[in-house]
């Protein structure tokens, strides 16, 4: 017997319909109290992320009651600063890109949609590889000069010789990310494409924006390669 | 008791609910995945359901809810919500379609292997066609135009087609784009 791609369509659609008839004969429903009892539950689902919530309100506290304390000390707060605008920042950009995710209507027509999605994804990617890479020289010395301060009351800046560690440790946290770069884009495609290691990776090099930037040109065509 | 909007989301969960196997069974070939990819669609579904305005059939928004869930699972989009919900108090239980779709025949077999060969977008376009919908149905759950659907779903017929010659060599006779 020979067979067509229509056929196969038939013997599939038949196949589709006679599961939708099975499927509404056997549902049964529990509906009086579904949703109410996983509301919570559903809320989760959604990456909520209380406890992320109530470590950055903490962790500004805290920064807060460093800076009144510290106001006439200009270098500690200064330092204070820098990491206090930083913990702001990351904060603010984390809500924005949840709230956004969350205004994501998947109701939308799928071309519409997924161009959305795969923006948000780029502006995922771009604000973590700038958190990392500025990361990398806030949360060292400046995270390590506030916590002790805070902690012990010991102010570095006044130890002799302690600017000058400061001042090259930081050269190394920027020296730090081409570094960085380069290593994710000579040794990254070796990880486990799976892995948490091989996600930072993809995004450090880039290859997860262009990839994203691969899908929505995509998603272009799909409307203007008419009648190619 | 459930308030009368989610009681109409039941009703229409339960009228609709073989969408999200026929999706998800398009995108997904593990079991477990493909249980979590219902799961995600379920509670994708009720999340959206407030901005269902019946502009469209409801069937049109379930497809392109079930659609844009799986293509985003499909890309490593969304978050795993593995046992979060039970939907199968919902009626709606994975498990018990698994058979069913897996004691498909020979051609949809074949035929199954090659969709897998697609990518996201393509994917959707052909379980859509597959699913038995017209060009105006395509197009409203994908948001192109008509034209174009029926121009990009005859390619990739020509293309399943050659491929299925390919496997079925002495059963196949060729066919012309319509």
């Amino acid at each position: 017997m020979s067979m067509t791609l229509d056929d196969l369509r038939a013997e599939w659609a038949d196949r589709a319909r006679r599961l939708d008839a099975q499927l509404r004969g056997t549902a049964t429903i529990l509906r009086d109290d579904w949703i109410e009892k996983h509301r919570e539950r559903i809320g989760r689902a959604e990456g909520f992320g209380k406890a992320g919530m109530a470590i950055w309100i903490a962790t500004m506290a805290l920064l807060g009651l460093f800076l009144a304390t510290h106001a006439r000390e200009p270098a500690l707060f200064a330092t204070a600063m820098v990491l206090d605008l930083w913990v702001v920042a990351a904060g603010v950009g984390a809500l924005a890109r949840r709230q956004a995710l969350r205004d994501l209507d998947y109701g939308r027509p799928v071309a519409e949609l997924q161009a959305r999605v795969e923006a948000l994804r780029i502006a995922r990617i771009r604000a973590f590889n700038v958190e990392l890479a500025t990361g990398q020289i806030v949360w060292w010395i400046p995270f390590f000069v506030v916590l002790v301060d805070g902690l012990f009351g010991v102010n570095l800046y006044a130890i002799p010789g302690f600017p000058a560690f400061a001042a090259a440790n930081v050269a190394a946290g920027v020296a730090a990310i081409p570094i960085a770069i380069a290593l994710a884009r000579r040794y990254g495609e070796r990880l486990s494409r799976t892995s948490w290691a091989r996600r930072v990776a993809d995004s450090i090099a880039g290859r997860d924006i262009a990839e994203a930037r691969g899908f929505l040109a995509k998603l272009a065509r799909l409307e203007s390669e008419v009648q190619g | 008791m459930a308030t009368p909007d989610e009681a109409r989301f039941l009703d229409l969960l339960k009228e609709h609910k073989a969408i999200l196997y026929k999706v998800a069974y398009g995108y997904c070939r593990d079991r477990e995945d493909r249980h979590d990819l219902v799961q995600e669609m379920t509670i994708a579904l009720w999340r959206s359901f407030g901005r269902y305005d019946g502009r469209v059939k409801f069937s049109t928004w379930a497809y392109r809810v079930a659609m844009n869930v799986a293509i985003s699972h499909f890309r490593g989009e969304t978050r795993r919500v593995r046992g979060t919900v039970p939907i199968d108090e919902l009626g709606v239980e994975p498990a018990s379609t698994d058979p069913w779709f897996e004691e498909e025949g020979d051609n949809l077999r074949v035929l199954r292997r090659l969709i897998d060969g697609l990518d996201e977008l393509d994917r959707a376009l052909i379980l859509l066609y597959l699913d038995g919908h017209t060009g105006a149905e395509i197009a409203e759950v994908v948001g192109i135009s008509a034209a174009n659907v029926t121009t990009r779903v005859n390619r990739l017929k020509q293309r399943l087609q050659r491929g299925f010659a390919g496997t079925h060599e002495p059963r196949i006779r060729s066919e012309e784009p319509k």
